[in-house]
């Protein structure tokens, strides 16, 4: 299976308004993806099709492989933590275990004790009694201890403290390094996710906008700054995604660099995650599409 | 490679960045990562393992952190610590035993303490030379960085 | 590693594993409140019972044979002023119980989840969100029901004394209680408030349709469909039934022709009797009499009392299981 989640022109719509529009993707296995976007993107839109929370308006989406979400079959081999990691505030961390246990066909309570203990968190504790920080690595733990193969997270760090976020992602890599998971996780703070994921999603109003590899996109996207008159010399067969320009100076971000026609007078500098998806965002006609090889995934 | 090279003097003078620690996870240094310079990941790793090479501290035999560890103490990708870990086994520093982990292999030069002098002293002659001519510092940097860039370039260009 | 364990639990009994687990720990401290009601009446009911029992043999009531007749006036009388009112309040509160399972358990049970968000994380663990309310609905279903019979054994064996002197049939009284009405319209109440809480999503708002609602179908039903469930037999009063063991239904003067007297001729007559110097009850009917008006009653007989119950119960039941049904379809297909 090459890739866990399959999208064509998938579409969802509440009363009048798209949350999101002719979405056509293919998730990789075996990656750590991110979602990104502004907040009302539609990426807890999406994560929600993914997992059956809701049905599609329009297009149609298939997970690890073929299977339609919402499906006992997908269910039970997806994982989901939602945004601000819904649990029941009443039942303690026990509890809460016993419940994932009973509602899932597989879970190693081993597995998640050990990860708990480790993190000193007590069983005995009502989840509405334990930290933010502490909750997500509950959520966590029960959503591992399930050994899906796809795990999908919504937000999970964002109202954590520094330390809570450093916390759980060290815990859901570990997971990834231990079991070799596909892991899918959104957010709307781009730069902590440059050295957790290798592949992008960029979703802005409802639509994709970008996707590809992190080290594709780092590689084929450069900075280039220099005399304003000779922008358009430089270019040669890139493509500008985000432009700056004063009276004498024009800063570029261009995509596909290895097309510009270098000059003395220009500076090509690497850029970084945050740079690429802020350039992207500021700009809603420029788009990062795998083009061919995106049909050939779907329709596989 | 650019700011390995520089790297070198600026931990000449203050104090080490990696601890030695064969105690709690059985290896002999630990990572770190520095979020802002710019530097991809897999490259800082790559960076400071040879760093330890350079002086020492690392020989062969010794093993280098387990992925986990690595991704359980830096919260990065997995992928990132094989990749680093990839790039030194193509360089031939390392080597990866299926089941154990990955080795060191062989040493780096280490540069004799003599010869490191008498470069200080020459670069310092081009430094003094260069500020008379009227260069601030950033642009020292630049014109070092660039010439550095392209002697990489030219040296990568004469190996394939 | 699989799922449950097998191992005993703290008092050795087998481990609960499942959606019944999930339903249990979801839903047991409403359960155990409202064991602790039905508990709690039921005892107040014991010891009341149990001296109400005694009195009523006490004061010869249990002896004296007809209740309307002269020799159980005094008894009967004495055993009133003491029981009477609880006789009286005690069945217009507890027919109303039902709605307290529609409200605490059967509202709260989807619109909980929806309100709170806890659904995104209940329906993603691996089992479908059809499962997850059939289980729960069935389960808790079924011990509402057993907690119900029992319960309306228990009124039943307090009520007897006024069993034997009113009969079982009167509306009101023993007989939303007794039998299996009671049962079938806590069932009733339970996937109404599950439907309800589908659809509005939110618990509040909720419970408080879930009681306007079953108050909207119950009212109305007791007091239009229930008697047409069998025709009541008509027969003039001067019959001698035991009246006292029936419901009542409707009493009126009839013409020489059969016509029944409407409202402003029975007035007329009223005003007509009394100027003739009619003053009691007892006068005016022979003074009726004698104009050829004959005093009609209209009364269901008490050992319709099963009857009754089985189809009233049956008619709950099939909407119970109509709104069970949509609220499965409707959790389905419709809720996000």
């Amino acid at each position: 299976m090459s890739s866990v989640i399959e999208t064509r022109g998938l579409g969802k719509r509440y009363g009048r308004a798209w949350a999101l529009r002719d979405c056509s993707l293919a998730i990789p296995a075996g990656r750590v993806v991110a979602l990104v976007g502004p907040n009302g993107a539609g990426k807890t839109t999406l994560l929600h099709l993914a997992v059956g929370l809701t049905e599609p308006s329009a297009g149609d989406i298939v997970v690890l492989g073929d299977i339609r979400p919402g499906r006992d079959k997908a269910l039970t081999r997806i994982g989901f933590v939602a945004q601000d990691t819904p649990l029941y505030p009443t039942l303690s961390v026990a509890d809460t275990m016993r419940l994932v246990s009973c509602l899932s066909a597989r879970f190693d309570e081993a597995h998640a004790r050990a990860r708990l203990a480790a993190i000193d968190i007590p069983l005995s504790r009502k989840v509405g009694h334990l930290s933010g920080g502490q909750r997500s690595q509950v959520a966590l733990a029960v959503a591992l201890a399930r050994h899906p193969e796809l795990l999908i997270l919504d937000e999970p760090v964002a109202r954590l403290d520094p330390l809570a976020r450093h916390e759980f992602m060290a815990a859901l890599m570990t997971a990834v390094a231990e079991d070799g998971i596909s892991v899918l996780l959104s957010s709307h703070v781009v730069s902590e996710l440059e050295r957790v994921c290798d592949h992008l999603v960029v979703l802005a109003e409802g639509r994709t906008q970008v996707i590809g590899d992190v080290e594709d996109l780092l590689a084929s996207h450069r900075v280039l700054t220099g005399p304003v008159g000779q922008a358009e010399a430089v270019l040669g067969g890139a493509v500008v995604v985000s432009e700056n320009r004063t009276e004498r100076q024009a800063t570029l971000l261009v995509r596909d660099a290895d097309r510009i026609t270098p000059l003395p007078s220009w500076q090509v500098q690497e850029t970084n995650l945050e740079e690429i998806v802020l350039s992207y965002l500021r700009f809603p006609q420029a788009s990062a599409l795998p083009g061919p090889a995106l049909n050939r995934a779907v329709s596989a | 490679m650019i700011s390995t090279l520089v790297d070198v003097p600026r931990t000449a003078c203050h104090s080490l960045t990696m601890k030695i620690d064969k105690g709690s996870s059985g290896s002999a240094i630990e990572f770190r990562l520095d979020g802002g310079s710019g530097v991809p990941t897999y490259l800082q790793l790559v960076h400071q393992v040879e760093h330890a090479l350079r002086l020492g501290m690392l020989v062969p035999g010794d093993q280098l952190p387990k992925v986990k560890d690595v991704v359980a103490a830096l919260a990065i990708n997995p992928n990132t610590v094989l990749k680093a870990y990839r790039e030194l086994e193509h360089k031939g520093l390392a080597v990866g035993r299926p089941g154990q982990g990955t080795f060191i292999d062989a040493t780096l030069d280490v540069v004799p303490v003599r010869e490191q002098q008498s470069l200080r002293r020459s670069l310092m002659r081009w430094l003094t030379t260069a500020s008379d001519a009227g260069l601030d510092e950033h642009a020292i940097k630049a014109l070092f960085t660039s010439a550095l860039y392209d002697l990489s370039r030219q040296r990568g260009e004469a190996a394939s | 590693m699989t799922a449950t364990t097998v191992a005993p639990g703290r008092w050795g009994l087998p481990r609960l594993g499942g959606l019944p687990w999930v339903t249990w720990r979801q839903h047991r401290l409403a359960i155990a409140g409202l064991a602790v009601v039905f508990g709690g009446v039921s005892i107040f009911l014991l010891f009341n019972g149990l001296a109400m029992h005694h009195a009523y043999v006490k004061t010869g009531l249990s002896s004296c044979g007809n209740p309307n007749g002269a020799s159980c006036q005094i008894p009967l009388d004495i055993f009133s002023s003491k029981y009477e009112n609880w006789a009286q309040l005690t069945p217009r509160f507890l027919a109303f119980l039902p709605i307290a399972t529609g409200i605490f358990i059967g509202a709260p049970m989807v619109a909980r989840e929806i309100e709170t968000g806890t659904f995104r994380f209940a329906w993603t663990q691996g089992r479908n969100r059809v499962q997850w309310i059939t289980v729960k609905m069935v389960l808790v279903g079924i011990v509402l029901v057993v907690m119900s019979l029992a319960f309306s054994a228990v009124f039943t064996w307090w009520f007897t004394p006024w069993d034997s002197l009113m009969g079982r049939m009167t509306s009101g009284q023993a007989y939303e209680t007794e039998g299996i009405v009671f049962a079938a319209r806590t069932t009733f109440a339970l996937t109404l408030g599950a439907l309800l809480g589908t659809l509005i999503r939110r618990t509040l708002p909720a419970m408080a349709a879930t009681i306007a609602a079953w108050l909207a179908v119950v009212w109305p039903a007791t007091v239009y469909l229930r008697p047409l469930i069998m025709k009541p037999i008509v027969v003039s009063a001067s019959t001698q039934i035991d009246v006292s063991r029936t419901w009542t239904i409707d009493d009126w003067y009839q013409d020489r022709a059969g016509h029944r007297l409407k409202a402003y001729q029975m007035d007329q007559l009223v005003q007509q009797a009394r100027q003739d110097g009619v003053r009691s009850r007892k006068d005016l009917a022979h003074w009726m009499t004698q104009r050829h008006y004959t005093e009609r009653i209209s009364y269901q007989p008490g050992n319709r009392f099963w009857h009754f119950q089985t189809v009233e119960a049956s008619g709950y039941v099939v909407l119970t299981l109509l709104l069970a049904g949509a609220t499965i379809w409707w959790l389905q297909h419709r809720t996000v």
